[in-house]
């Protein structure tokens, strides 16, 4: 199964942009952070086919995932 | 004697029409009422400047003021204000500059400085501690920021000297034009550039030498030590030492709602070219901080081969990248560099500058202007060298140049079209397009000196709470956050410490420093009050509901794609229940009772 990820460039992960995230079975918001290494403290909001979900929510297969920060104005 | 503890001890009050300079000593029961720097500022401002006075003439004034907190360790707190009755919209306006010239001027023993009347030929003020004297400045005039700063420093010997400046922009009055400082620091917006150029004040050059009295040495100390322990290791803190607030870019351009094309679009795959992460990986070769700071937001960059020859600038940050850059349709680094190059030069806001090349662009798209009007200049979406060539001549007031230095709803109206001009109060809006977050779309139109993001940037709250689309609840947002924002601006904090420090927190240093003892409550009180001097300044102007409004594009026009398409403002419910939250009519205007509670007479 894939899902697609697209993590703004503003998350100091090694992952910037959009990726296809390959995985085996369907797997938790905050699982898949942990993968792709990223802090969950850098992540203001996580959409999954443009809806909210949290951390203990579960991703499946042909989910887009959108991964923003948090956002200050300046 | 009490101590005044936070204080630098007096404000310098100098007439520039009959060379008076006079030293009045700073009050700590008004500080104390308005903390300082905007809340000073507007106090000061409502008192001292007449209703209907023309904002280019000798009786409007800068009231240049400094925080209580600014110039000690406190982290961040380094803005100075500037207020003044703004040329460009006749409201109230007050900006806000980071870098070392608040500091400074407390350094030199002053929590402010009010330039008064007008000069009868060129000159700068030049503050050594206890010796102030207006210093002649026609061999200056004529000159652009960065060869003025260079040239007062080399005339008075010290390069440790802080300058604030105007270039040719504020000479030339051009409506947005500002005060430069650091060379690439500016009080940006809504033309107090103009006002120091009616006045022929050329620079306010400072060196200061003394120390500020803290209350508790030891727990300031202990409470700065966290705050960069914090910083140092906070995800948001290291995204914008990284990018500097271009790390917004993606983001914001993926949901949907960043100027692109005079906002007739939310979104563009072409500001992949110019995300945080790519301003980093193409331009970016240093860091800059202001004082006191540990993130370290500015950037340095340069393009080194371009037709303009290498290009090398600070910046540019969020606001101007955008609207020089995606709302221009201009989405590569050697023309923004260099068109930010050019109004840093001349001393014009970035932002407003920006929003009026865009309002001419749409214009000679839809042929409502012609190459008769730009002087054959082809001033297409996306054509960098004509956003270049354009930002000369307004810096000059040349040419379309002199039609766009007064604004861009000076020139819709001229061009008979003024809803086309994305503003409010005649003030251009940032890039946050309020259609993809409502609570931003109440914030501009409620804001005292036009469309201005700062004044309470919500969108954050509204995208991590997934309701960026909903008007409920928007009202009571942004009013906390417009009090939040006046007591952070007051502090002489930059915004950018929000990722630390809390209110609480921020009452913790302000406590440390003068002894004060604020609560939470009491704060958000003072906060209202700034809001509701600064409001009451724009009723004497006659500003009321009917101003308090947005461009028809965002209320009637739906975004045609990306994230946020489809939405427009539903802003009427909001204001009526924003008035009714801030205790004014339903006309926008305080109501006596509530002004009597805030300790407000008028």
């Amino acid at each position: 199964m894939h899902i697609t990820v697209k993590i703004s460039s503003s998350i100091l992960s090694n992952r910037q942009g959009d990726c296809i995230y390959l995985a085996e079975d369907s797997i938790k918001v905050e699982e898949l952070l942990q993968k792709l290494g990223i802090d969950y403290r850098e992540i203001g909001l996580v959409l999954v086919d443009g809806k909210k979900v949290d951390l203990s929510d579960i991703i499946y297969h042909g989910n887009e995932v959108q991964i923003l920060p948090w956002f200050y104005g300046g | 004697m009490e101590k005044n503890y936070g204080l630098a001890g007096n404000i310098l009050r100098v007439n520039l029409t009959n060379g008076t300079i006079e030293k009045e000593p700073s009050n700590p029961s008004v500080f104390k009422k308005f903390i300082g720097g905007r809340g000073l500022g507007a106090w000061m401002l409502y008192h001292e400047v007449p209703a209907k006075t023309d904002p280019l003439g000798p009786d409007n004034k800068l009231i240049f003021m400094a925080g209580p907190t600014e110039g000690t360790i406190t982290p961040g707190a380094n803005k100075i204000t500037v207020t003044f009755k703004s040329p460009l919209t006749n409201t109230y306006a007050t900006s806000l500059c980071g870098g070392h010239l608040g500091p400074e001027l407390k350094f030199a023993g002053y929590d402010g400085v009010v330039i008064e009347g007008k000069a009868s030929e060129p000159c700068y003020l030049w503050i050594d501690d206890d010796k102030v004297r207006i210093m002649p400045a026609k061999h200056l005039w004529g000159k652009n920021t960065h060869e003025t700063e260079d040239a007062i420093r080399k005339e008075l010997g010290d390069i440790n000297v802080k300058v604030a400046v105007i270039g040719k922009g504020g000479e030339n009055l051009v409506k947005y034009a500002c005060i430069q400082t650091d060379y690439h620091r500016e009080f940006g917006r809504q033309g107090s550039g103009a006002v120091m150029g009616s006045k022929l004040l050329k620079a306010i050059a400072i060196r200061g030498t003394k120390s500020i009295p803290i209350a508790e040495p030891e727990k300031l100390a202990q409470l700065t030590l966290e705050t960069y322990q914090i910083l140092a290791n906070h995800p948001k803190a290291n995204a914008r030492k990284k990018m500097g607030t271009n790390e917004l870019v993606d983001g914001i351009n993926s949901l949907g709602f960043m100027a692109n094309k005079n906002f007739t679009e939310g979104t563009s795959l072409s500001a992949a070219n110019i995300t945080g992460a790519a301003m980093v990986r193409d331009v970016v070769f240093g860091d800059v901080s202001c004082y006191g700071c540990n993130i370290v937001c500015g950037k340095n960059t340069q393009v080194l081969s371009s037709k303009y020859g290498k290009v090398r600038i600070e910046g540019p940050e969020f606001e101007t990248l955008t609207l020089l850059g995606t709302n221009t349709g201009v989405y590569d680094w050697e023309h923004i560099l260099r068109a930010t190059q050019i109004f840093d030069e001349y001393g014009v806001d970035t932002m407003s500058g920006g929003s009026a090349v865009a309002l001419a662009m749409e214009c000679y798209e839809k042929g409502i202007i012609t190459d008769e009007d730009t002087d054959g200049i082809k001033l297409h979406f996306g054509n960098g060298e004509a956003l270049c060539q354009v930002a000369e001549l307004i810096g000059q007031r040349k040419g379309i140049g002199a039609i766009l230095a007064d604004g861009s709803l000076a020139a819709a109206t001229k061009w008979g079209v003024p809803e086309l001009a994305m503003q409010v109060k005649g003030s251009d809006f940032a890039a946050y397009d309020p259609r993809g977050a409502k609570g931003m779309g109440l914030t501009y139109a409620t804001s005292p000196k036009g469309a201005h993001h700062m004044i309470a940037p919500t969108f954050g709250v509204e995208i991590a709470q997934n309701n960026r689309f909903s008007e409920e609840g928007k009202a009571a947002l942004v009013r906390e956050t417009q009090f939040f924002m006046a007591i952070v601006d007051s502090m002489a904090l930059c915004s950018s410490m929000r990722f630390a420090l809390d209110l609480g927190k921020q009452l913790q240093f302000i406590s440390a420093v003068t002894g004060w003892d604020l609560n939470e409550q009491e704060a958000m009180v003072i906060g209202e009050r700034i809001l509701n001097v600064e409001r009451m300044f724009n009723v004497r102007e006659g500003f009321s509901r009917k101003d308090d409004t947005l461009p028809k594009r965002f209320l009637e026009e739906p975004l045609k794609e990306g994230s946020s398409q489809g939405q427009v403002v539903n802003l009427e419910k909001m204001l009526n229940e924003y008035y009714e939250l801030m205790g004014w009519n339903q006309e926008g205007i305080p109501t006596a009772e509530r002004l009597g509670k805030l300790g407000i007479c008028y």
